[in-house]
Order: C-alpha cells, then structure tokens, then sequence
C-alpha cells in the first residue's frame, strides 16, 4: 500500500509542486490550505508523514506540529517543516514544537524526493 | 526522474497577482497612525509567498527583490518601526515592481531595473530604521534616498576570519551588496587543515560603500561571525553618522527569538544546489527521526551552533564524525541500509549507562572531554530516547489494559529522557 504524505502549504504553486512530486513518485497525497485544514484533514487518517510550511494564515507550521503531537496517532509520526527560515532559532523552535526536521525553502523536486525517502522510504 | 518547473509556473503567476492585490487593497485602507496587526501580518504573508514561491520557480530577481519588501513589512509587523506614510509609497512602488517582474518573465519583456534599484533602496533604508517607534519617526537620516539624493554613505574596511566558501559568508556578502557596494573583496581560496577533512578559518577582506552605520554593520556581520572574528574600520566619513543611534540588527536575540520567519538569509536556488550544506535536517527526536547513512544534519551537536548563524557547511562537518544512528518512527518501515538501528538500540543503550555516567556528572565544573567520549554519549542519549519512545508507544497501545504505575514509570522516562536529550547534553 503506499504511502500517504500530508502536505501543508498556503501557496497554491508550491502545494502543486510537492503534490505532483511526490504522487509521481508513487506517494499517496492530501494537500491542505493552512493549518487548521492540515489538522482537521490529520485526524481519522492515516498519514505516514507531514510535511508542513511555516508561514501560514490561521495555523502556522510550528503550531500545526504541537497540535499533531498531541494527538496519539502523531506522537511518533514524521513531521517535516519547510521553510525559508533555516536560522537556529528556527531550527530550535522547530525542534522544540517536536518537529522532526527541516527542509530550507526554496528546494526543487529531486531534494524533495530524497529528503522524503530518506524519512520513510 | 526529471521535473519541468515550467508546468507550475502559472499557477505561480496568479498566485502571485492575487497576492500583488492583496497587498495593494491592504496598503491602500491602512491607517497610518494605527495599522491593524492583522492587515499587516497579511501583506507579510503575501510577500513572504511572494518570495518562497519565486525562488522555488527560479524567478531569483523577485524573489531577491521582494525579500527586500518582506524585511521592512517584518519589522513592521513585529512592531519594531512605526509606519509611515512614506513605507506605504515605497511598498506600493514595491509591489509595481514585482508586477513588472512578473510580467517580464510572463511575457519575456525587459523589467524597469532602475525603479527597481531604486525602489530597493528606499526599503532597505526603511528597515534599517530605528529600532524604537519613537526614535523612528523623527532620526531616520535615509527618507529622501528614494528622490535620488543618496543617504550619506560612508566607505568601510570589513576584516573578518571565516572559512573559505562559507555558506554563511556567501550569504552575508549578499546581504552587504543589498545595502552598499562592494568592492576589493579578498576571499581566501579553499585550503584544508593538515591531516583532516575540518577546514580553518582564513582571513577575508573587502571595502563596503554603504549608508549603514558601523553598529548597523557590526550587528549585520553578528548574524554570521563572532565579534571578536571581526574587524570594520571607518575608511572615509563622508558625512556625519546622524544615525549612530542605530538600533540593533535582530541582533537583541528576542527580535529573533520572536518569530521564526522573520528576517532570514535567503538562500537562492544556485546556492542551494552548490552548497555542502544539504538545506535540510532532522532533529534528533524520537518521532520519526531518519536514519543517516550520509552527511545529513542529524547531531545534537547541530544546535551549538552559535545563535543567528545560519546553517553553514563546518555546521555538516561539526556533526559527520557525530552522526547517529537515528531510527524511523513508528509509523515508516525502516529502509534496508540502516535497518540495525532498531535491534541495536536496547543492546548500546545498556552499555550506555556506564559510559554517560562519569560525563552527566560533571555537568557543573568543566573538564576535558574527548570528542569521541562526547559523540558517544550523545549517540547513547539518542538510542536511549528512541528506546524510550518505542516503549511509551507500545505501551500507549495497551493504555486500557496497563497498570497505573507501569504508566506513570513509562511517564516519567519519557520526562527524564527529553531532559537528558534537551538541557544536559
């Protein structure tokens, strides 16, 4: 069975382009609009991985990442953020939110592939 | 397999025209006097997709301008500037332009590259305002820079010792000819230490034209060098530093602290794809952390980095030799090569008692530790908080079943271990 991703972003582009790239690599793909969507689409679901923006109306990343931590079925679950922000104050707030990495925006599709592959194969 | 950006680049440009007219029906019913924190985290936003969406697409020159813009519109929405009725001109000159860059690669047209420069520098000047609302409203000596009477600017001497082809040099040389000229840059040629993969920090050098105050400078170079790495000297005082009151560059750790997304070097597509650095990372937690068979940022190490420095190629290195063998969270299969970690996590963990006593305990006088003493007791500490993880999940499957104390003991590891992972290594 493949693999379901999650994919959060606010910008339509670059939820099309991680979309497109991951589903071309045989990855199952829910997108959501902002935060609050990505929790509400988290829930009830199976989701192998979370890959998240930061920047975000509503819900941002890091909140997005503490509200899925609370939740039993995403204590262990991959959460990735992706951000333009690659400081380590980002990095250590990402880290603190139960994160469990970062991908520095911009990034094209085969830097997206490998980071993916490299977290669930 | 290969990827056609181009198939994604007109969603980018209505994406980008909404967000232009967002950021235009927001400037234009702004009150100056009291802008709504919501209309201005908005425009924020917009630029910020501005700029990600750009850079991802390959449109370098908007998503370089349009930082620019993000940088004023982030103080101003963190409070740090007042607005005034001059940012608002200068924004919405700001958001023509990216229009007319935006164009120009819709339609393979010529941009307007001087309003450009222009434009920039006026928001550039802007964000580097006074850091207080007060002192920002009447003592910002660059407000007529966008008439083309250039703020006085000044010739500076940058001395500084970094490592050859640092990531984060790069991006703050990139960031000084955002905010002057540079010229005579002197930049060492790669050079490895003796013996070992670490390379030394080497001399640099280069003369800056800029507007920018010393502290201005001083607080921008903070950002990726160590004070005492570090060298300006005033070369030529054109004019008198009316702004010597400057405020400090992000640099009262709280202004960084305050949101991530802020203020941030933005790596461009080029530096990406030539840089050691492999712009991502995983943290060493428990839930779903990756395996590392490469160089990937996986060290706790990583966040010893000192503060505000971005993620720079000795940053890799610094973790290589302390790499470990993180294992998958629950919920991914464990990809063939690095398949041992599961098994071998208890098995080091016992050995890893002993050997993470004598160090835990010395925590309060220093001493001198060897380095593979410490990569290993790091190593210990992250088996032990996967160990620990897998135990809370398998336990967390029986919650109804399980006997209180066996709960709360589960509890309290997992208490004791995110210590021991996040304050004492």
């Amino acid at each position: 069975m493949s693999k379901t991703i999650l994919a959060v972003d606010d910008s339509p582009s670059i939820r099309n382009m991680v979309a497109f790239t991951l589903k071309s690599a045989g990855y199952d793909v829910v997108e959501a609009v902002d935060g609050q969507d990505g929790l509400d689409k988290a829930k009830g679901k199976k989701v192998n991985l979370v890959l998240t923006d930061q920047n975000m109306p509503r819900m941002d990343g890091l909140t997005l990442v503490k509200s899925l931590r609370a939740m039993p079925d995403y204590k262990t679950a991959p959460i990735l953020i992706l951000t333009t922000e690659s400081s380590d104050e980002m990095k250590a707030k990402g880290r603190a939110a139960g994160a469990t990495g970062w991908l520095v925006k911009p990034f094209d599709p085969p830097k997206l592939l490998e980071v993916v592959k490299k977290v669930i194969g | 397999m290969t990827f056609d950006m181009a198939q994604f680049t007109q969603v980018f440009f209505d994406e980008t025209t909404e967000h232009l007219a967002t950021i235009e029906e927001i400037l234009l019913r702004l009150d100056v006097a009291e802008p709504g924190q919501e209309d201005l985290n908005a425009i924020f936003r917009a630029a910020h997709s501005i700029k990600g969406g750009a850079g991802t697409f390959g449109f370098g020159d908007m998503a370089d301008f349009t930082h620019a813009m993000e940088t004023l519109l982030d103080r101003l929405r963190k409070q740090e500037l007042a607005l005034r009725r001059e940012m608002i001109d200068a924004l919405l000159e700001a958001k023509d332009i990216i229009h007319g860059l935006l164009e120009a690669h819709q339609t393979g047209g010529e941009a307007d590259h001087e309003r450009e420069v222009q434009v920039r520098a006026r928001l550039e000047s802007f964000a580097l305002g006074g850091a207080d609302e007060g002192a920002a409203a009447e003592a910002v000596p660059v407000e007529s820079a966008g008439t083309e009477a250039p703020a006085p600017v000044r010739r500076y001497r940058v001395e500084f010792k970094a490592l050859p082809g640092d990531a984060g040099v790069t991006n703050l040389l990139a960031e000084l000819r955002g905010i002057g000229t540079v010229s005579d840059l002197e930049e060492p040629a790669g050079q490895t230490a003796r013996g070992g993969k670490r390379k030394r920090a080497m001399p640099w050098r280069l003369m800056l034209d800029t507007p920018a105050t010393e502290q201005e400078l001083h607080d921008l170079c903070g950002f990726v060098l160590s004070p005492d790495a570090l060298n300006i000297t005033v070369i030529d005082e054109a004019r008198d530093g009316g702004d010597t009151d400057a405020y400090g560059f992000f640099d009262s750790g709280e202004g960084d602290a305050q949101d991530p997304v802020g203020y941030g070097f933005f790596e461009d597509i080029a530096n990406l794809v030539t840089d050691d650095d492999p712009g991502y990372g995983f943290f060493d937690r428990p839930a779903g952390a990756a395996p590392a068979e490469e160089p990937v940022e996986t060290g706790f190490g990583f966040f010893d980095d000192s503060p505000g420095a971005p993620a720079s190629s000795s940053g890799v290195a610094q973790v290589e030799s302390g790499a470990m063998a993180a294992v998958p969270g629950g919920s991914g299969p464990v990809p063939a090569s690095g398949g041992g970690g599961r098994d071998a996590g208890p098995g080091r963990q016992a050995s890893g008692r002993s050997g993470g006593g004598p160090a835990g305990g010395s925590a309060d006088s220093s001493i001198r530790v060897s380095v593979e003493k410490v990569d290993q007791l790091i190593n210990l500490v992250g088996e032990l908080v996967i160990t620990q993880s897998m135990l809370a999940q398998t336990v967390s499957k029986y919650e109804h079943l399980a006997d209180e104390s066996l709960t709360n003991g589960i509890a309290q590891l997992e208490r004791n271990s995110r210590d021991l992972q996040e304050g004492k290594v």
